[in-house]
């Protein structure tokens, strides 16, 4: 008897500030990630801007304590969930342009991450543009640490021979 | 372009990144015009939405206001993946600061929004009880207490305490005197202070809750337990919340009754029975009688029944968490052995439920609702073994305080004061419903066209062969890959070993090697006891077959059909406990026809039950009724080949075969597939000439199950078309059929998809594993569970790796 749940909520002008400085620290480097993901800058920031809705009521109900990381994987979910949406129309168009002003080497990436399955360009953009360790990865992907290792590898391995 | 090195991809990615993402624009310049379009404002900081100036195009405003907030249950995951934080388990004790209390145990206590509420109790006072009548507060953040001012309630013990939102209702409770719980309430308000009584309930009051915002007491009295909801407008209670509950004599509150609510329902657990809305009567879920529920949880969408218990010689005490799910009505029980005496109360603290221990103990114990698993808790700082504490959980915090302990196992039992937090974040994520999710690393190495049956507790996989040209590596964690790819011209390596896995505890264990090497052309069924694997290797004149028992980890040989080297792709059917089926044909040769002869167990003998001219062979056969119903295909005079399909009543030495014509368009189909979906039977095709399209039919046009007892309806066939699914495949493993009706396929080169209960198809998405083609699939009651196979439908390497899937 008398065993009761109940959330912590944030105090409201704290959520807020919080958020605030969520979006200031992660929109542009989220953007980017979701750019790299999808090759479209235009989903992306739709992508990133779903995420921050969503991280905003669990800010304020207090159930997050890496709203940062939550964000992430948000934003990681969301691009997959665009391309999955996409399905077969993806495969019969054509890759979305390279930015105009993007450099030779910076086309030939954008071009070669496109021949990556999904999960390998999850995993390589969050290795290598992210930073994030294996670890962290492999919880954002919901594999093994082992498997997230093989992504990469398998994904620098594509990505080298598309560009030499 | 020269080879990139590793740090140059980095450089190259991150400038890549910028160039592509120079600002967030969206959000600032960007979004603000495209806002002004519409007429309303984004607060950039809560990214919340207003309508402005024109009133008239308010209604601009509303509509991005519900596309807003409709991305935004998009993007919470309603309808895909949920993000959930990376796991970084925490749990980490602290001990709470001295009371203010007086030691008790039975206090009421309930977690008032950013506090913690405590009243009342009972303590051993002089060689008697006492019943304080005093209360406090605990503030977590602040590790601080303040006392409650004295109110209206007499001191008690084992009140029960709701929260509204904006008061402490408090009630019921035992004072020391009479034969029952008491009828009376009181609010407090922790923002003024201040007490004010309520109006007694119409009975004894055993518990509190609160249901959609409403307090509701459940009450006894005349030998009736029922529900009493409380009306704040005119401070009277009314009883129309549901029937009576009790048929039989009705609880007292030394009864061990317990009480939840969910989605309308009212449950009620007594001694080792679960009953729903009507109690004594009919139970919906039964213990082993040596197991009894201590209490009774409801999350939004299931129930979680917390039983305890002595089993075996050892006496060893149990604890049993039963997840019952009344969307479909199913149940799966946890079970663990441990040896402490006892539960003194449970709690859900997040995605964990919580066990205090009863008197003895050092800390609690922890079942892991994610992950479906007992965990240990570090020890706590004072001892949390004990009887009749206060628990909450405060959304970050188990707090525990007060109750009775022993110091000694002799010793008398005392009432504390003391308190204990245990911190438990990120413990595993949720549930994965609706998700893939990667299974553990197997001991096997790579291969394909392997065999997989599901026991009902594990999954055997056996057999299948290895195509490869790189070479095979063991990792860190034990599993086995290969690196590099198959060429042109590889070996096919055909593998003798396997193993079973265990979804419960998500492990591998290695079986004993067959008699015989797998290949493409097996075929496999489990008969309740065995695994019995039939096929053959081409070159060998010889068909095999072998039964596998996982009881005693052996194979045993046992009489190879009757069937010629033409006669080599397979589909074996089980019809009963004691027969198989076996179809046989070959889609190569053009003079031999297809056959089905049945297999007698027990007998181990082989009856041939018919021959079919004309028909190269049978893709898939599945039981209906007491009927057979099988696809396959026959080669027309031109050479072609189309789909046809028959049917057969079982009826022991005379079966008779015909076909039921309901295939569509059978000379543009390829690979079609048959399931049984509640009574309707659904094919799968594949177009030949497009590799395409995909096109789902039933017979059951006008809803009405085509399957009644035993036989079917045959004047209910009439085809119809089911939606398309919208995604091409060209191959794929057998249907799952879940036991909500779902049918989900796991496609090559595409998604997999799932046709929900209005029928309608959606993308479940692609497993954490690379699939082509050639991989297992098994259903186990909850997931699918798909393995091995090979990753690249080009070319590659078979692989070692698997996924499961649940359905939400």
């Amino acid at each position: 008897m008398g065993t009761k749940r109940a959330p912590v909520a944030m105090p409201q002008h704290v959520a807020e500030a919080e958020l605030d400085q969520l979006y200031r620290d992660e929109a542009l480097g989220m953007t980017r990630l979701a750019f790299l993901m999808l090759g479209r800058r235009d989903i992306a920031e739709e992508i990133v801007h779903d995420a921050f809705l969503a991280v905003r009521p669990k800010l304020l109900a207090g159930e997050l304590s890496r709203p940062g990381a939550y964000l992430r994987t948000s934003v990681v979910n969301g691009c997959r969930m665009w391309l999955r949406r996409r399905g077969i129309e993806r495969r019969h168009q054509p890759a979305p342009p390279a930015p105009t002003d993007a450099r030779d080497d910076e086309v030939a990436l954008h071009l070669a991450l496109r021949t990556l399955t999904t999960r390998q360009r999850e995993a390589v953009v969050l290795r290598y543009f992210a930073d994030l360790p294996e670890t962290e990865i492999a919880g954002i992907l919901r594999c093994r640490p082992a498997t997230v290792r093989s992504l990469i590898h398998r994904g620098i391995a594509v990505l080298r021979e598309e560009l030499t | 372009m020269t080879e990139l090195l590793d740090p140059e991809i980095r450089d190259v990615m991150h400038r890549l990144a910028e160039r592509g993402v120079s600002s967030v624009e969206f959000m600032t310049a960007a979004a603000s015009t495209a806002v002004d379009d519409r007429e309303v404002d984004i607060d950039l900081a809560t990214l919340e939405v207003s309508a402005r100036r024109r009133p008239i195009l308010a209604v601009a405003a509303v509509l991005v206001l519900i596309a807003i907030v409709a991305a935004a249950v998009l993007a919470s995951g309603s309808s895909g993946p949920r993000p959930v934080e990376p796991a970084g388990t925490t749990l980490q004790w602290r001990q709470l600061a001295p009371s203010p209390l007086s030691p008790r145990l039975g206090s009421a206590s309930v977690w008032a929004g950013d506090r913690w509420f405590i009243w009342g109790g009972s303590a051993t006072a002089d060689e008697s009880r006492s019943y304080p009548g005093d209360g406090a507060t605990y503030d977590p953040a602040s590790d601080r207490w303040a006392l409650v001012p004295d109110g209206p309630l007499s001191g008690r013990t084992l009140a029960d305490a709701v929260w509204t939102g904006g008061e402490v209702v408090i009630g019921g409770g035992w004072s020391g005197t009479g034969d029952s719980t008491r009828p009376d309430l009181a609010a407090y308000d922790p923002a003024t202070g201040t007490w004010r009584a309520l109006a007694d309930a119409p009975g004894p009051i055993s518990r509190l809750e609160m249901v959609d915002g409403v307090v509701v007491a459940t009450v006894a009295w005349n030998e009736r337990m029922s529900l009493a909801s409380y009306d704040p407008g005119d401070d009277s209670w009314s009883t129309p919340v549901a029937a009576d509950l009790t048929v039989g004599p009705a609880p007292s509150f030394e009864s061990r009754q317990h009480y939840a609510t969910l989605g309308g329902d009212r449950y009620v657990a007594g001694d080792n029975r679960l009953y729903r809305n009507v109690f004594g009567r009919d139970p919906l879920y039964e213990l082993s009688d040596v197991l009894q529920f201590r209490s009774i949880l409801a999350t939004e969408r299931e129930l979680l029944v917390v039983g305890q218990g002595a089993v075996g010689d050892n006496r060893d005490d149990r604890r049993t968490v039963v997840r019952y799910d009344p969307a479909t009505d199913r149940s799966r029980i946890f079970e663990v052995a441990r040896s402490d005496p006892g539960i003194a109360t449970t709690t859900l603290a997040g995605n964990t439920v919580a066990l205090v221990p009863n008197l003895s103990g050092d800390t609690v114990e922890l079942f892991d609702l994610g992950t479906n698993r007992w965990i240990d808790a570090p020890e706590a700082p004072v001892a949390v073994g004990r009887l009749e504490p206060a628990v909450v959980w405060t959304g970050r915090e188990l707090l525990i305080w007060g109750g009775a302990t022993q110091v000694e196992a002799e010793a008398p039992l005392a009432e504390t004061a003391t308190g204990a937090a245990l911190r438990i974040d990120d413990l595993s994520p949720p549930e994965l419903v609706d998700e893939w999710r990667e299974i553990a690393p197997s001991p096997l190495s790579p291969r394909e066209e392997h065999v997989a049956v599901w026991t009902g507790t594990e999954m055997i996989v056996w057999g299948g062969r290895f195509q490869g040209g790189g070479t095979v590596v063991e990792n860190e964690d034990g599993s086995v890959s290969v690196s590099g790819s198959a060429r042109e011209g590889d070996r096919l390596t055909g593998l003798r070993d396997g193993a079973a896995y265990d979804p419960s505890t998500d492990t591998w264990r290695r079986i004993a090697d067959a008699p015989f090497e797998g290949d493409y052309l097996h075929r496999a069924v489990w008969t309740g006891t065995e695994m019995i694997v039939v096929g053959r290797d081409r070159l060998v004149e010889e068909p095999d077959a072998a039964a596998y028992d996982p009881a005693t980890d052996s194979w045993r040989t046992i009489t190879a059909p009757p069937i010629d080297r033409g006669l080599h792709e397979f589909e074996l059917l089980m019809i009963d406990n004691g027969t198989l089926l076996l179809f046989s044909g070959s889609q190569n040769n053009a003079t031999t026809a297809a056959r089905v002869d049945a297999y007698d167990i027990d007998a181990d003998r082989w009856t041939p039950r018919a021959i079919f001219s004309g028909v190269t062979r049978i893709n898939e056969a599945v039981v209906v009724g007491d009927e057979v119903w099988a696809t396959g295909e026959e080669r027309q005079a031109d050479g072609s080949v189309v789909t046809i399909d028959l049917r057969s009543t079982n009826r022991g030495e005379s079966w008779g075969w015909s076909p039921f014509g309901f295939t569509p368009s059978p000379d543009s189909t390829t690979g079609v597939w048959i399931a049984e979906v509640d009574g309707d039977l659904v094919t799968v095709a594949g177009d030949r000439r497009t590799d395409a399209v995909t096109t789902f039919w039933d017979i059951n046009a006008d809803g009405t199950p085509l399957v009644g007892g035993n036989s079917v309806r045959s004047t209910t066939e009439t085809a119809r078309s089911l939606p398309n699914t919208g995604f091409d495949f060209l191959e794929q493993i057998d249907p799952v059929v879940t036991d909500d009706g779902a049918l989900i396929i796991v496609g090559v080169l595409t998604e997999s998809i799932r046709r929900g209960p209005d029928g309608g198809w959606r993308s479940i998405g692609d497993p954490p594993v690379s699939v082509s083609f050639g991989h297992s699939g098994v259903w186990t009651g909850t997931d699918l569970i798909i393995w091995g196979g090979r990753a690249d439908e080009n070319g590659g390497s078979s692989v070692a790796t698997g996924a499961a899937y649940r359905p939400g």
